[in-house]
């Protein structure tokens, strides 16, 4: 096999993998089913070209694509769409669906960085460091983001006021 | 109790399955070469703007000055020189030089532009060692265009008066060495610049004088000097006073080895006390009838070699020309807009500087040859119409003429680096932008 073949092959492993979980983070990157299965083609399509480099551990690459993007094309979006009452489709088969939108709800009045930053903090698991390097942003900007992203969270939710230490973390 | 990273996960839950999208990598393929495309058709274009402003640039880039064998020759136009012209501490023998302004990173500061006498090449004369600031009086070309004379400034022994330099001293810079030639005087204060010329190609003839007060003099002290004497430097030895020659003597002319200088005036005319320097004790009077001018709007004269013969513009400027043997001057025909005479060549004709039109306006000056006798002329060197001043070395001005093709005219460096840096930076951002902004 030569050696395009072989980053070919190592590449299409990587998203039969990894696909499902980027989406999981897309969706919740974008509130929307389309978006976050157009989101995550984007960032795979982009990681391409650097793959030959990132072959041996492709995750964090397409992940900061991934954010990245998300925030960037929001900025794009917001001069060419106008803005809405009505929140995007949501999945009719929720198991519980009282929850679930008052958080789609919530994570959708977020500003796109402050929503990146939730999403990779408490979903993904990143450090405030990676985090950061993730978004191409300094960690100063991640704590603040946090916390304002945080306070915001607990006015749409009140019920997140109960769990201070994950908030706090 | 749930957290809000198990109410993310739970959220998360509602993200699509993968959808088939088959060519992934293909895409990937193809946005990397339209990245590189774009990258490359930047890069392309900034090398060609680069090449271009390097090819303008090369292009009207002048080459240095430098001292070069040949014969002498007298350019048949000069110009304004460029601001850009590159300069030379050895410019080699000169047949004419002018004050121009020189542009720098931080401006335009006056300066000194000399004409080769054998290539016609145009360059700044690096600055002089030691020149007095520019304005006090101009650096004078030697006859045949191989020494520039110069005030020097330098160190007082008392308070220094420096508005006027201060000038402590006269130097001779070589053209052909680049050496300098140093005559340095004891001053308390400084001098005051009365002349300063040649007499002939070896031999400066100078004099300035004492100024009574520095900086902490009162205003009368600082602005009143004595009278000069008059002194004359043979290259290559030690100035000395010109024998006979009053103290703040008015200088009409120097050349031919002689000078001549204003004595008195009378109801028919001027007295000069012509002065040979070979035998500065045997001076003699030469009495010019038939013009005035007060002490100081002195008539400017041209003696031939003879010292017989006369010619000057009288009264005001321009003027018709008078010239012939001292004491029988008559008006030369169709001299009217001359402003000047420059020196004879030969005892029927003289070299004048006169305007084209009536004002001096827009068609510049000339050096012309005239005859005393017909004001038959010919033109032997076109002046610009903007600009400074023009000196001729005076031996050159009967060197065979040729055809002068304008100086180069640099681009301003400024203004190149400046387009080349804002090319480049362009460029990145345009760049950048495309590898941002094109779509997968």
């Amino acid at each position: 096999m030569s050696a395009p073949d072989r980053g070919q092959a190592g590449f299409e492993e990587f998203v039969a993998a990894r696909r499902q979980a980027l989406l999981r983070t897309a969706y919740l990157l974008t509130g929307s089913h389309e978006d976050a299965e157009d989101l995550v083609q984007v960032a795979l399509v982009k990681a391409v070209p650097y793959w030959s480099r990132i072959a041996d551990h492709p995750e964090p690459y397409v992940r900061r694509i991934l954010a990245r993007e998300s925030v960037s094309r929001w900025r794009r979006r917001r001069w060419r769409e106008l803005s809405t009452d009505t929140l995007p489709e949501r999945s009719a088969a929720a198991p519980d669906p009282t929850d679930r939108a008052a958080l789609h709800e919530a994570l959708a009045r977020l500003a796109p960085r402050q929503r990146a930053v939730i999403v990779l903090r408490y979903f993904d698991d990143l450090t405030e460091r990676q985090t950061a390097e993730a978004l191409g942003i300094g960690v100063g900007t991640v704590k603040s983001q946090t916390r304002d992203a945080l306070a915001r969270l607990r006015g749409l939710l009140p019920d997140l006021d109960e769990e201070p230490a994950t908030l706090t973390r | 109790m749930t957290t809000l990273h198990d109410r993310l996960a739970d959220l998360a839950e509602e993200a699509p399955g993968p959808l088939p999208a088959p060519g992934l990598w293909d895409r990937g393929r193809r946005y990397r070469r339209r990245r590189r495309a774009g990258t490359l058709a930047v890069l392309g274009a900034t090398m060609l703007v680069l090449a271009l402003l390097g090819g303008v640039t090369w292009h009207r880039a002048a080459a240095p000055l430098q001292p070069a064998d040949g014969p002498a020759e007298l350019p048949d136009r000069v110009w304004a020189p460029s601001p850009w012209l590159p300069s030379t501490d050895r410019p080699g023998r000169l047949v004419a030089i002018t004050a121009a302004d020189q542009g720098s990173w931080t401006g335009m500061r006056p300066s000194l532009v000399g004409v080769s006498a054998t290539t016609g090449d145009y360059a700044f004369l690096d600055d002089l060692p030691d020149a007095a600031p520019d304005g006090l009086d101009e650096p004078v070309l030697s006859p045949d265009g191989r020494h520039i004379a110069y005030w020097l400034r330098g160190a007082t022994t008392g308070t220094p008066n420096s508005d006027s330099g201060p000038v402590t001293g006269v130097g001779v810079f070589d053209t052909g060495t680049g050496g300098v030639s140093r005559h340095w005087i004891r001053t308390a204060h400084g001098l005051r610049p009365d002349f300063l010329s040649w007499a002939d190609a070896g031999t400066v003839v100078f004099s300035g004088g004492q100024i009574r007060g520095g900086d902490d003099a009162s205003e009368m002290d600082q602005a009143t000097s004595a009278l000069g004497t008059v002194m004359m430097w043979s290259l290559g030895s030690q100035p000395e006073p010109v024998p006979g020659v009053d103290a703040g003597a008015s200088l009409i002319e120097a050349a031919h080895g002689r000078i001549e200088v204003d004595t008195r005036s009378s109801s028919s005319g001027r007295e000069y006390r012509q002065v040979d320097l070979d035998n500065p004790s045997r001076g003699r009077f030469v009495s010019v009838p038939g013009i005035s001018g007060s002490f100081n709007s002195l008539p400017y004269a041209a003696f031939d070699a003879s010292g017989r013969r006369v010619a000057l513009v009288a009264d005001h400027n321009p003027n018709g020309v008078r010239a012939g043997v001292v004491g029988n001057l008559h008006v030369v025909p169709s001299t009217r807009r001359t402003l000047s005479v420059l020196d004879w060549l030969d005892d029927h004709t003289i070299v004048t500087q006169r305007m084209v039109n009536r004002l001096g306006l827009g068609g510049g000056t000339r050096l012309s040859r005239v005859s005393v006798s017909t004001g038959d002329f010919r033109d032997l060197v076109r002046l610009p119409a903007q600009g400074g001043g023009w000196q001729f070395a005076t031996d050159l001005l009967s060197a065979p003429s040729v055809h002068a093709d304008p100086p180069p005219r640099p681009l301003d460096p400024r203004w190149v680096t400046g387009l080349a840096v804002g090319t480049l930076v362009a460029a990145v951002a345009i760049a950048v932008l495309w590898r941002r902004r094109v779509r997968p």
